[in-house]
């Protein structure tokens, strides 16, 4: 998953924690190897290029139940929340200067839910344009590799995928594991640390990925509609039923600026805390 | 976490559709809870065109209900009910035949009675296994009951179906009040043992289907020793076989509107048994969200059964087989109830109040019957609940 993964575990003895671990790496491999845009052999590059393909592609269970939730996604932040921003994405990726008027213009011309053709079991895409499911796909995995220990009987512990992380239940003796959250101004500290019993957590900010020019950060979300970087809160931790929940509410509150993100997250019912640009932390978590 | 937002709610019912989702979910912990419920529940009046004697005002029951979900630790949940019920009015005894039509013989003193009944159970959740057992007990002046019983359920691998099983046991004795008076049986006892296989299937994400098989087999004294026949000028002990095969079938499909956040609810039921009656059961609901706080839900309900051979209004001989029941709930009848339920939901409690008219009548029967049934009951019943989360 190109990031650090960590698996804390109560387990009965060191076999069976190793038996866990083995199938908690098989399945985040899995994932990894299945949707991986970085590797040309998976299965979504193939999906991809077939979609691009007069007909289309049918695609297995698992990536149409992503698929729609991607459209669900979509839908429900109007378009901001779009798994096709993969041009805009890789224009803004560690870059050194600012792209110009006329890449954005290019990469929003590859961008975009609507052009697609999903009924739920065939994908037909414009050539070009290509999805990204980074956004879900490592909290999916959280939750998958999280279900898996569960069902071997694994009641104390969690996943971390790289800042994605689901907790599978609190410590034996009840008390509630405890986490940072890193500051948005680096340095690996953190900014507050929080209680959790179960549940999915998950962040996103500026902080972890972002590129800076004359002093000013470019996160790693982009409005799909102006092309920009978002300018919003500088980071949201979101604790709910599921890690892919929470990302997706993470994002979405990044993504809707400060004030209509902070309305979001104060009616979602979820818990969860956001980070202004001066630092200062807001929230129920 | 309460009261989720439109939002939130519609990427978690979307989340459901991917492998071993909904088995994560369901996994949580179940909320803890305090419930009071009360239910009025008031028979019509027996018609007095279609009244022979005694008193036409029937039953009205109020129950009073608590019920206790409590989780010990993580896996372990802890469910304790108490129910108190005060029944009043009087009851059907036998049919007299009259040129105009059959006609009701009501008891005559009105009927007071009370029921207590306190039900714990104790809840497991283990590798995906849900392990549920409960034991209860039930009394009343003329009636006690011992029940034990024990459900799991299991989901599959990739979260898209549940399986479900289950079985109960229930020891019963009846006392009947002024049995010598009226030459009702003294002491009788039944018992009736029953298992049950259920599936749930995640059709996609808007929609679930349930389905389930049940069998029952009660044995002992399965007639009503407050009920007559009248047998050509003579009026006897209802008398019912002693053994009783039942068969169940049930299928309910939720359909979620991802548009109105509505949910349409269907049920199918069929019932058969050894006694060849045969029902059928149809609901529709609608759930709508009204904003946050509310919700409204009406339904309807459509039920229809066919008698058992041994059922008559009244006999003109006495049965060979020796079995006979003019019981109006065994007759060839149909029904429909209108139900309207409403919610209100807060972070630490809710409300609900509904309100049921049922109507039962010999012409909606499916199968269609020219036998007149005096008895057949129209009612309505008030709940009113009040939820508190721990």
């Amino acid at each position: 998953m190109g990031c650090p993964c960590e698996i804390q575990l109560y387990a009965r003895s060191r076999y069976d924690a190793l038996a866990a671990f083995v199938q908690a790496e098989a399945e985040v491999h899995r994932l990894d190897r299945k949707y991986s845009h970085y590797r040309d052999d998976s299965e979504l590059q193939r999906i991809q290029k077939k979609a691009a393909q007069t007909g289309g592609v049918e695609v297995d269970h698992e990536t149409a139940a992503l698929l729609d939730y991607a459209q669900t996604q979509f839908e429900i932040s109007g378009g901001l929340f779009d798994i096709t921003t993969r041009a805009l994405s890789a224009l803004w990726h560690r870059v050194e200067e600012l792209p110009n008027e006329q890449q954005i213009q290019t990469a929003l011309k590859q961008t975009g839910w609507h052009r697609l053709d999903w009924d739920g079991q065939r994908l037909t895409a414009p050539v070009g344009l290509s999805l990204d499911l980074g956004g879900v796909v490592k909290e999916y995995a959280a939750d998958r590799v999280a279900g898996i220990l569960q069902t071997m009987g694994f009641e104390s512990g969690y996943v971390d995928l790289g800042g994605d992380l689901h907790f599978i239940g609190p410590h034996p003796d009840g008390r509630r594991w405890q986490t940072g959250i890193w500051h948005p101004g680096g340095g690996k500290r953190a900014i507050a640390s929080i209680e959790v019993r179960s549940g999915g957590l998950a962040s996103s900010g500026d902080y972890e990925r972002y590129s800076e020019i004359d002093g000013k950060r470019y996160g790693h979300i982009i409005n799909p509609e102006t092309g920009w970087p978002v300018s919003g809160l500088a980071g949201v931790s979101v604790l709910a039923p599921s890690c892919l929940v929470a990302g997706s509410v993470t994002t979405l509150a990044m993504l809707a600026g400060v004030d209509d993100g902070l309305s979001l997250l104060y009616e979602s019912g979820l818990s969860w805390l956001a980070i202004h640009s001066d630092f200062r932390v807001e929230g129920t978590l | 976490m309460y009261r989720l937002s439109k939002t939130v709610h519609s990427l978690l019912m979307s989340s459901l559709g991917l492998p071993g989702m909904q088995q994560l979910l369901a996994q949580e912990a179940p909320e803890e809870t305090i419930d009071y419920r009360y239910t009025h529940y008031d028979e019509e009046p027996l018609p007095l065109d279609k009244l022979a004697d005694g008193d036409p005002r029937r039953y009205e029951i109020d129950s009073h209900q608590f019920r206790l979900v409590k989780n010990l630790n993580e896996t372990w949940t802890l469910e304790l009910g108490l129910l108190h019920e005060a029944m009043s009015g009087s009851s059907p005894w036998y049919v007299l035949p009259d040129p105009s039509g059959p006609l009701q013989v009501m008891s005559g003193a009105t009927i007071r009675e009370n029921r207590n009944q306190a039900d714990l159970s104790f809840a497991r959740r283990k590798n995906g296994y849900t392990h549920k057992t409960a034991i209860g007990y039930s009394i009343e002046n003329d009636y006690e009951a011992r029940y034990a019983s024990y459900s799991g359920e299991k989901d599959s691998s990739d979260g898209l179906r549940t399986w479900s099983w289950g079985g109960s046991y229930s020891d019963d004795k009846l006392s009947p009040t002024d049995a010598l008076n009226f030459g009702r049986i003294e002491h009788a006892v039944r018992d009736s043992l029953s298992g049950s296989l259920g599936m749930t299937q995640v059709v996609n994400r808007n929609a679930v289907i349930q389905s389930s098989i049940s069998l029952t087999r009660q044995s002992g004294f399965l007639s009503d020793p407050y009920k007559q026949v009248w047998i050509n000028n003579a009026v006897l002990n209802d008398s019912r076989p002693d053994r009783r095969v039942m068969f169940t079938w049930t299928t309910r499909l939720r359909h979620y509107m991802e548009h109105s956040r509505a949910a349409l609810i269907m049920d199918y039921r069929f019932f058969r048994d050894d006694w060849e009656i045969t029902a059928h059961t149809l609901e529709v609901a609608w759930r709508q969200p009204l904003g946050h706080d509310w919700e409204i839900a009406p339904s309807i309900r459509y039920y229809s059964q066919s008698a058992p051979d041994f059922y008559a209004p009244f006999y003109v001989e006495l049965p060979q087989d020796g079995y006979w029941s003019s019981d109006y709930r065994l007759a060839t009848f149909g029904a429909l109830s209108y139900r309207l339920h409403i919610g209100f939901r807060q972070e630490k409690w809710s409300f609900s109040a509904g309100v049921e008219y049922y109507n039962s009548d010999e012409s909606l029967a499916l199968s269609g019957t020219t036998e007149n049934t005096p008895g057949l009951v129209d009612f309505w019943r008030l709940t009113l609940a009040l939820k508190l989360r721990l």
